[in-house]
């Protein structure tokens, strides 16, 4: 019985998988372009990628996932592909042979572009970064009902308690991946497995993505500078609280009934 | 008329000589177990003191027994409502700090310690954490005054007794005291009983033992609380409470509880008395000034014939109205009105009857001499007209056995000199003179009834401090078992113990 679940499973992923092209769509255009053109300095492009030839490796790179800097055809690219084990073999192998065939169908590789510029604080529209913080902390809804941004992740400054510290700070995003990889993350949360819970019925809305983008451009920035700062803030705050709680601690430990025999011992005279 | 039997108790506190005999008899056969090492079901404290738990008395602090609320009984402990809200938090009960931390001794170390250049100690070590630790409170720490008076002074039955008073009974040549046993008075209208939220608590039907269902008590500790004399104590171990059962089991096979039994002063006296059930609630109810005498009405004269007949058509052998006629409490408490119960104020009518004691008279030191505050020559009976030259102030007697009325002390201790004039003059001077008739008379008693007091106080035999009614357990166990074979069972099959929570 086992054995014929097993195999039902496996000839069920064959199905599932045999439609590589649209688990591309899914799962790899939102970063590496719907044609695999990719996203210069960050995105490495697919087609006209000499290593996706190798199937045994696009299959590790998918299921294990690759760190930059990569180079491919003598440009440096310094995005992050997170593993992707929701995917079966069988659904890497389909993805595989797609991208392969993606040089082949002759789309030719763009030309090489420069990285461009982030995206300057003040040309972005302020109501367009506030509305992107507002999604981001959730104080305005995603329009699919995702979650907000910060139940997991930080970006920027939020005070003394600052942001999520469950996903990683994202204050360096747009630094690292450029407003056209900001984009191309944000259109397909689903790529992460974490996010993939979360999002993969509840997408960004092209408004939305704009004004998170928007906002990520704004809050640019090295990261790890404002965590030490919340870091400080929070044990000064920390230290403060400890000193109101002992001090109320000691009022209630003060007022506290004491026994005759102790009232005795301890003032050796008649107690009232 | 509702007869009950109850198994009652007088204690003849001019006859302790604070020896402990009881309390340890008690530890060794009921509290050597684990969780009641802190536990005296029976102690003896001394008096002014502040006893055990510390202070046991302040009501304030430690809201124990009735009080009178708009003409109504009610737990000075809680209403229904406050005992609800404070289920799981108690500020009433006692704590450790109020009895004492359990120790032992690190006996082993005497034998076992390695040669050195001193000699081993056995060090106090808790029963507790079975850490060393050091003793500073104990069941009778401030036994014999403690060789300071600040217990004394803390005593709460000062209430109402002038400063002078007290500030003379803290000078050295003028300090008095005297024992007072105490176990649990098995009150005809218990407040552990009323403030148990199980209903783990009972009185026993036959002869009015107050007793801890073990089965039955979670463990809510407000019995512990609601007692007034703190005689209901708490087994960490088990889980349950647990009380003086007067060693019912011992009762049953005709023997005297273990503290009677071992007393060495002989001051302790026990036996059946009958009273009237319908008559508990007004005397618990009586007015502060007559709560002693309303308590006496309820107990009955065993030898009138209505007495008897509705003791018969209550359910009474001829047997237990036979040991109520031989009771040596009942002659104490009702014929010679020497005995009464101990803090009466708290409205239990408790059932452990005390004889006040006498004590020396007040005394000064002029030129290095001592120097008594009444003529030497006729000291008693200068005393029998100044019973507040003794040393031990009516008033505080009165704040001890009766609500705080010396009125119901005076006369009793007035009794007792009367016995103690007569039968000293009858043996030192072999005859009696009409001065000492005259203070016969004025005590309100006769030469016969002093000579049965004397009887009863100084000479008496087993039998007759002792007089425990037949039980018939066997009839009992009739109802459910063959006796024969019920008695040939015992300690034979499982004993369920209790088990914390259940």
């Amino acid at each position: 019985m086992k054995r014929v679940l097993v195999g039902l499973a496996a000839l069920a992923g064959l199905v599932v998988a045999a439609d590589g092209a649209q688990l591309f769509r899914q799962t790899c255009a939102g970063c590496h372009g719907a044609t695999g053109q990719g996203i210069p300095g960050v995105f490495v492009p697919l087609a006209d990628n000499p290593r996706v030839q190798d199937e045994a490796y696009v299959v590790r790179v998918i299921q294990e996932g690759i760190r930059g800097p990569l180079e491919v055809n003598g440009r440096i690219y310094q995005g992050v592909m997170p593993a992707m084990p929701h995917l079966t073999e069988a659904d890497a192998r389909a993805i595989a042979a797609h991208v392969r065939g993606l040089g082949e169908v002759g789309v030719p590789a763009p030309p090489p572009q420069p990285i461009p510029e982030p995206i300057p604080a003040e040309q972005a529209d302020p109501a367009l970064i506030a509305r992107g913080q507002a999604l981001f902390l959730g104080q305005q809804r995603l329009a699919n009902g995702g979650a907000p941004c910060m139940a997991c992740h930080t970006a920027g400054d939020f005070g003394l308690m600052g942001g999520g510290s469950l996903g990683r700070d994202l204050t360096d995003l747009h630094l690292r991946l450029g407003a056209a990889g900001v984009r191309g993350m944000l259109t397909n949360l689903a790529a992460f497995p974490v996010m993939r819970e979360s999002y993969q019925d509840k997408p960004l809305t092209p408004e939305e993505i704009s004004a998170l983008g928007a906002y990520f451009a704004h809050t640019a920035g090295p990261p790890t500078s404002i965590a030490q700062r919340d870091t400080a803030r929070m044990l000064f705050a920390g230290l403060i609280g400890l000193v109101v709680l002992f001090g109320v601690m000691y009022l209630f430990w003060k007022n506290r009934p004491v026994g005759l025999a102790e009232r005795i011992r301890t003032t050796g005279r008649r107690s009232t | 008329m509702n007869v009950r039997a109850h198994v009652s108790m007088t204690f003849h506190l001019d006859k302790c000589i604070g020896c402990h005999t009881c309390s340890v008899a008690c530890k060794n056969l009921w509290t050597d177990r684990k969780g009641t090492e802190y536990m005296w079901w029976n102690n003896v404290e001394t008096r002014p003191g502040t006893g055990y738990p510390t202070g046991w008395e302040d009501q304030e602090r430690f809201k124990g027994g009735w009080v009178k609320r708009n003409g109504q009984l009610k737990l000075r402990l809680h209403s229904r409502a406050r005992g609800l809200t404070n289920l799981f938090y108690n500020p009433a009960l006692p704590e450790l700090d109020d009895y004492y931390e359990p120790f032992t001794f690190d006996y082993q170390n005497l034998f076992t310690a390695p040669e050195g250049d001193d000699q081993p100690v056995a060090r106090p070590v808790s029963m507790i954490t079975g850490e060393p630790m050091n003793i500073n409170a104990g069941p009778n720490w401030d036994d014999d005054l403690g060789g300071s008076n600040l217990y004394a002074e803390n005593d709460p039955n000062w209430e109402g007794v002038s400063p002078e008073i007290q500030a003379q009974m803290a000078e050295i040549e003028r300090v008095a005291f005297n024992y007072m046993p105490r176990i649990c008075n098995h009150c005809l209208n218990p407040t552990c009983v009323a403030a148990c939220p199980s209903g783990a608590i009972y009185k026993r039907g036959e002869d009015g033992v107050v007793l801890v269902n073990e089965n039955k008590c979670k463990g809510w500790r407000m019995c512990v609380a609601a007692c007034p004399y703190k005689k209901v104590y708490y087994n960490w171990a088990t889980g349950k409470s647990e009380k003086c059962i007067l060693c019912f089991p011992r009762l049953e096979t005709g023997q005297a509880p273990a503290c009677f039994h071992s007393c060495v002063g002989r001051i302790r006296y026990l036996g059946a008395i009958l009273y009237d059930a319908d008559k508990i609630a007004t005397a618990a109810n009586a007015e502060t000034k007559d709560l002693v005498q309303a308590q006496l009405d309820a107990i009955l004269d065993p030898f009138k014939p209505d007495v008897i007949a509705a003791a018969r058509a209550g359910g009474l052998g001829d047997d237990w109205i036979k040991a109520a006629q031989d009771s040596p409490v009942y002659k104490f408490v009702k014929v010679w009105k020497l005995a009464l119960p101990l803090h009466p104020e708290y409205r239990t009518l408790a059932m452990l009857f005390y004889i006040p004691p006498l004590s020396p008279i007040v005394s000064t030191i002029e030129d290095g001499l001592f120097k008594l505050e009444l003529p030497p020559d006729q000291v008693d009976f200068e005393l029998f007209n100044h019973l507040e030259k003794a040393r031990l102030p009516l008033e505080y007697l009165a704040n001890l056995f009766a609500a705080g009325s010396v009125e119901v002390i005076k006369p009793i201790l007035r009794k007792l000199l009367a016995v103690r004039i007569y039968k000293r003059r009858q043996s030192v001077e072999r005859s009696i003179d009409a001065a000492t008739l005259k203070i016969v008379e004025a005590a309100g008693t006769t030469p016969e009834e002093i000579e049965a007091i004397y009887r009863l106080t100084a000479k008496p035999t087993l039998q007759e401090r002792f007089v425990v009614p037949p039980y018939h357990r066997e009839m009992a166990t009739e109802v459910w078992n063959d006796p024969l074979a019920h008695k040939g069972e015992t300690g034979v099959g499982f004993i369920e113990l209790p088990v914390r929570g259940d």
